[in-house]
């Protein structure tokens, strides 16, 4: 019987902006099972990024039910949420988040040093890290020593440094050209496949979708399938 | 985060703006550099100025002389004393056992008939006339040309002149227990015709004290002389007289001279001790100490009441120039959290980032607290070093100055707690204004600043 990593039912949020009420998501249902791989599209302002902080507990649900990984979010304190970050959730940006002062293997360190791992240990690992996707090369270089494709590369192992259990990549590949928007699709297809995490991926990338097995829209706050690689419903 | 891993993030950042780094600490350091100057210099003022009080002794001495307190003059810091009272062994012994005293150091004093230097050094301006001393058993020729006087050589505990109201000027001060050895006063040199700045002229001279005594009752007096070395200039208000060296001599020269009582020399001095100096082990504590010695029955004597005034004065200009030196801390602490604003807005994605990626509020506010830290600790380190040298180079200045004019100089020493105290101060003041930045950078709505 498969595990499930995301189980989140009529989940709503909205905004308060200038005296103004924004119903971002309505009544979500969504079912992730563990190793499942999953594209979420839609326009801009549909609710894609808000589902994703919420997913990744950088924002608190205000109604509905928002359990990853065992965790009913809701009731997580600040210290919780940031340890279910650290040990649960892998983020990747479309902005590729690297710190400019940091070299690429101290940016994906820095995700091992959060989680309490040891100078020794935590550099070992990153450098293997890098090594996985194809940076091996390249551990002493800063992020703006190194092209789009590659920083990418370098978020990408510093999302999987702590072995998470849920990757969410918002637009991966929105700021790389197609040669590394392909090549960054591949790698998260096969970190997925290797390492049996889940993978969650806002995209209007084809190349990205195509690897996906299950296919969900968001339309004005309400998710929606569009498809499944092998017709198993996943979204309500 | 642990703290090793947050200074070496906060060395990153640092690093990422060197320019800023390095204003933000240069205003530090000349801040921490004015502090320590000034303090420096208000310590060493305030020492100068009580040390010209209680002549180079302590703070908390009083000086207890031969003779019963009198009643009328009680509570004066430096009452008459009333009839002579020969100062005993067991008066000594009582003062000793008086709560709150930690020394009790007797002064003794002798008259002597003086021949300065009867050999003077290669150079010396001393001049080697013979001239015979008439009328006395035992005369001896002088060779200085300078007339033959008397005077009276002290006598005290040298090893505890830390106690005692002695400054040494030039030279050294005799040798422990020595009989040979003595130094003297600058009536001493003005008296062989050099001036203040010619000490070394008479360091290394020898000179003959002869002490004195009645033989029979004719007055007919017996000469007995001692060749001593000159091996140091002192400034001492520890008796009269300008001669200064262990006891052994002067004691021995006292008896000599007091035997001639036998002989119906009323006037030859009955006490062996002329003086006493007690130290309290604090100033507040002088006056309890009089009061016990009051009633042991001797008259003291104590700057207690000037010192209190002058350090209430000395105090507050002490806190004009902290506060001067801290005012500027405070500003250039100013500065720190401005750079630290300016680096939260140019980082507002980053700290967006450490969080979304684990990083607890607390961790953040910790690597901001570092890099404000690291600021203080570093300018400061460099402040402290240049108030250092600052401090030193207008002591050498004054002291030259000083020297020029002929008065004594200053020590030029820095405390250890003024450099340490400069130091924790501007890394603290250097935190403290980085709280505030830090806890807008840990307080940042995570979603809000990764998408920034």
């Amino acid at each position: 019987m498969n595990e499930t990593a995301v189980d989140v039912s009529g989940l709503s949020h909205r905004y308060i902006r200038r005296e103004r009420t924004l119903s971002v998501l309505r009544d979500v249902n969504l079912l992730m099972e563990k190793g499942s791989y999953v594209s979420l599209v839609g326009s801009s302002g549909s609710g894609k990024s808000t589902l994703l902080s919420l997913l990744g507990g950088l924002e608190r649900p205000q109604s509905g039910r928002l359990v990853v990984a065992g965790a009913n979010l809701a009731s997580l304190n600040g210290d919780e949420l940031a340890h279910f970050r650290r040990t649960v959730i892998g983020f990747v940006f479309q902005h590729f988040g690297l710190l400019e002062a940091l070299t690429a293997r101290e940016n994906v360190e820095l995700a091992l040093m959060l989680n309490g791992i040891g100078r020794s240990a935590r550099t070992r690992r990153a450098t293997s890290l890098l090594g996985d996707v194809g940076l091996g090369d390249r551990t002493s270089h800063r992020p703006h020593e190194l092209s789009g494709g590659e920083r990418q590369r370098v978020a990408i192992a510093r999302a999987i440094a702590n072995e998470p259990l849920l990757i969410l990549a918002d637009e991966p590949t929105g700021n790389l050209d197609g040669e590394a928007a392909v090549s960054v699709a591949e790698l998260l297809s096969s970190i997925r496949r290797e390492r049996d995490c889940t993978l969650l991926v806002v995209t209007h990338n084809p190349a990205i979708a195509a690897h996906a097995e299950t296919h969900l829209t968001l339309v004005e706050g309400h998710l929606a399938p569009v498809g499944s690689t092998d017709d198993e419903e996943l979204g309500g | 985060m642990r703290w090793r891993d947050a200074i070496a993030m906060a060395r990153r950042e640092l690093l990422r703006r060197p320019g800023r780094a390095i204003l933000t600490m240069v205003a530090i350091a000349l801040a921490a550099s004015l502090l320590t100057a000034l303090v420096a210099i208000a310590s060493t003022g305030r020492d100068r100025v009580l040390d010209q009080i209680t002549h180079g002794g302590a703070l908390a001495s009083i000086s207890v002389a031969a003779a019963a307190p009198d009643q009328s003059q009680e509570g004066l810091d430096n009452p008459t004393p009333g009839r002579p009272l020969s100062l005993t062994a067991s008066a000594l012994r009582a003062m000793r056992k008086i709560p709150g005293v930690t020394a009790v150091i007797p002064i003794l004093q002798a008259q002597v008939i003086v021949i300065p230097s009867a050999r003077p050094p290669a150079g010396s301006r001393l001049c080697a006339a013979a001239r015979p001393l008439p009328h006395c058993e035992g005369s001896k020729g002088n060779s200085s040309g300078v007339p033959i006087y008397g005077s009276n050589i002290v006598g005290a505990d040298l090893s505890r002149v830390g106690s005692l109201p002695i400054s040494l000027l030039a030279g050294n001060y005799p040798s422990a227990n020595s009989t040979t050895e003595v130094d003297v006063t600058p009536d001493y040199l003005t008296r062989v015709g050099l001036g203040d700045g010619a000490a070394h002229e008479v360091i290394g001279t020898d000179v003959e004290l002869g002490a004195f005594k009645v033989v029979n009752r004719e007055f007919r007096v017996a000469l007995r002389w001692s060749t001593v070395e000159i091996v140091g200039v002192v400034d001492q208000q520890a008796g009269s007289g300008e001669f200064l060296t262990y006891p052994g001599l002067v004691a021995s020269d006292f008896r000599w001279t007091a035997a001639g009582r036998a002989h119906g020399d009323s006037d030859a001095p009955q006490s062996l001790y002329t003086g006493v100096l007690v130290e309290a082990d604090q100033l507040s504590h002088v006056s309890a100490v009089r009061r016990a010695i009051a009633t042991i029955g001797y008259s003291s004597s104590a700057p207690e009441d000037v010192i209190v005034s002058v350090e209430r004065y000395l105090h507050v200009i002490e806190f004009i120039l902290t506060a001067i030196g801290v005012v500027a801390l405070a500003i250039a602490a100013l500065g720190i959290a401005n750079a630290l604003l300016a680096a939260v807005r140019e980082r507002r994605r980053e700290i967006g980032v450490m969080k979304a990626i684990g990083a607890r509020d607390r961790d953040v506010m910790r690597t901001f607290l570092v890099e404000a830290g690291c600021l203080g600790l570093v300018g400061g380190l460099v402040g402290t070093a240049l108030g250092i040298v600052i401090f030193f180079g207008i002591g050498d200045f004054a002291n030259n100055y000083l020297t020029s004019q002929g008065l004594r100089g200053v020590p030029i020493a820095i405390a250890w707690d003024i450099p340490v105290g400069a130091i924790i101060g501007a890394t603290i003041v250097s935190v403290l204004a980085g709280v505030i930045p830090a806890r807008r950078a840990a307080r940042l709505a995570t979603r809000e600043a990764v998408e920034a």
